[in-house]
């Protein structure tokens, strides 16, 4: 196995260690583009996350340097990196000096940095897109196709890191909610089995008679339900 | 993991874990735990508050099987790895001393030699547990369980969105799948009705017939709900 295959491997290993592990995001994140670069070759990358307020933000790069961080177009608000997280979609451009007439500024600042290509991938699961992972190279050309592959599957691991964490802190009221939903489904079940024997109905029959009169007293189908099981509520 | 010297099993693991970052329905959960892991099978089920007890996925039907005796009794392997939040690697289940002795009947007739369950939560959240079994007795590799650690905290994240993404479909009822509880949840409704008693009591008469007859509560719930089984007061 090739050297390069090896730290792929092991890069995986490190971000899935994250999931187990108690560990720090940043510092997470900031491994994964200074992994990348190696990896993939790229004189440097950055990764773009959306705020809770819905702002970009550049939260780790591989250079301090004043135009890495420009040219992920935070303040402009334009460009293949903010187009990835806008679309959900991965934006390749192979040579930046092509792109002057779709993102002015952004070629102009690119080429003033001396990048010549770029590959940006969207932090992406389902529905939620979280920013973008950016890969900036010195020569045109596209990434190829085990490349792309295996960047996505980085990108796709340090999203699911990040989602994981902050379902954690969200855990408390989710949980709450969780035990409504299922104590709800029970119930209604139970209740649907409770009129079925009383009034010699079918499952189908009991929901639609528990059903309406829900709706006809403009009472939650759980709070019915709940009323029918303790004996409380006579249909 | 990452300290390890990468090989060929190793990028079995990387697949697994890629296709189940990737998996878009539960359906396909256990396959790449099976696949990164070499056993025979494995199955996963949510347990107990807040997502409530059904079996997810299950690669066989004595994978299927190994979760529904559990879930029946309350007691087993996957419910020990929820409450310490460790696995439980019973190596010979032939030959164990733990206790469940009700479970361990049932396991012991599956006529399979190991049984491995692991825990799934995220943060302070209970999901359920992934249940692994060998044909053959013997000791996971520590790396395996390291890797089924990982595993796991992707599944139980997989799990606990579609409970979210499930949180506006409460007044549909139960979600229906090949291994749904409803039947158990509308049974106990009839009997209450049958019995003049409450839910939990009713419960507990259909367990108690599931036990006493040898079958399964999905069994005998199906018969209440067909109407080939009535208790009378």
């Amino acid at each position: 196995m090739s050297t390069r295959e090896d730290q792929l491997l092991q890069t995986v290993g490190t971000l899935a260690d994250s999931l187990v592990d108690d560990f720090d995001i940043v510092d997470l994140l900031q491994l994964l583009v200074d992994e990348c670069t190696s990896i993939f070759d790229a004189a440097a990358a950055g990764i773009l996350l959306l705020s809770p307020a819905g702002d970009l933000e550049v939260i780790v790069s591989t250079s301090e340097r004043s135009e890495l961080v420009g040219l992920m177009q935070v303040e402009a608000g334009e460009g293949p990196c903010v187009e990835a997280v806008a679309t959900g979609q991965v934006v390749s451009v192979e040579d930046l000096r092509e792109v002057g007439g779709r993102w002015p500024k952004f070629a102009d600042d690119a080429r003033r940095s001396g990048f010549a290509s770029l590959h940006a991938i969207p932090m992406r699961l389902r529905n939620s897109i979280l920013g973008s992972l950016n890969l900036f190279r010195d020569r045109p050309g596209v990434l190829n196709e085990p490349d792309a592959a295996a960047a996505r599957t980085l990108t796709d691991i340090a999203t699911i890191s990040i989602l994981q964490q902050r379902i954690v802190e969200e855990s408390l009221t989710t949980q709450s909610k969780l035990q409504h939903a299922l104590d709800s489904r029970v119930v209604i079940e139970q209740a649907k089995g409770y009129i079925a024997q009383s009034h010699g109905l079918d499952m189908d029959g009991a929901f639609r008679l528990i059903r309406a009169h829900a709706r006809s007293t403009q009472t939650r189908l759980s709070v019915v339900a709940e009323a029918i099981i303790s004996g409380s509520l006579r249909l | 993991m990452g300290t390890s010297l990468p090989g060929d099993d190793r990028h079995a693991f990387a697949e697994a874990l890629t296709r189940l970052v990737t998996a878009d329905t539960a359906d396909n959960l256990c396959d790449p735990f099976v696949t990164a892991t070499g056993v025979t099978g494995a199955a996963i089920s949510t347990l107990g508050k807040p997502l409530g007890s059904q079996t997810v996925c299950a690669s066989s039907s004595i994978a299927a099987r190994i979760d529904e005796i559990q879930i029946d009794l309350g007691e087993g392997p996957c419910w020990d790895a929820v409450r310490t939040r460790r696995p439980i690697l019973e190596n010979d289940l032939q030959r164990s001393s733990s206790g469940w002795p009700a479970t361990m009947t049932s396991l012991r007739a599956l006529h399979i030699g190991s049984l491995y369950a692991f825990p799934l939560f995220v943060g302070q959240l209970n999901v359920g547990a992934v249940d692994l079994y060998n044909e053959e007795p013997g000791r996971l590799p520590s790396q395996t369980v390291q890797d089924v650690k990982v595993l796991a905290e992707v599944a139980s994240r997989h799990l606990l969105r579609r409970a979210l993404e499930n949180l506006d479909r409460v007044e549909d009822g139960i979600l229906d799948g090949p291994h749904s509880r409803r039947e158990v949840h509308q049974a106990t409704g009839m009997v209450a009705a049958q019995l003049s008693i409450g839910v939990d009591d009713a419960l507990l008469v259909l367990r108690g017939r599931a036990f006493s007859s040898g079958r399964t509560l999905s069994e005998v719930s199906s018969d209440v709900v067909e109407r080939r089984l009535t208790f009378d007061a």
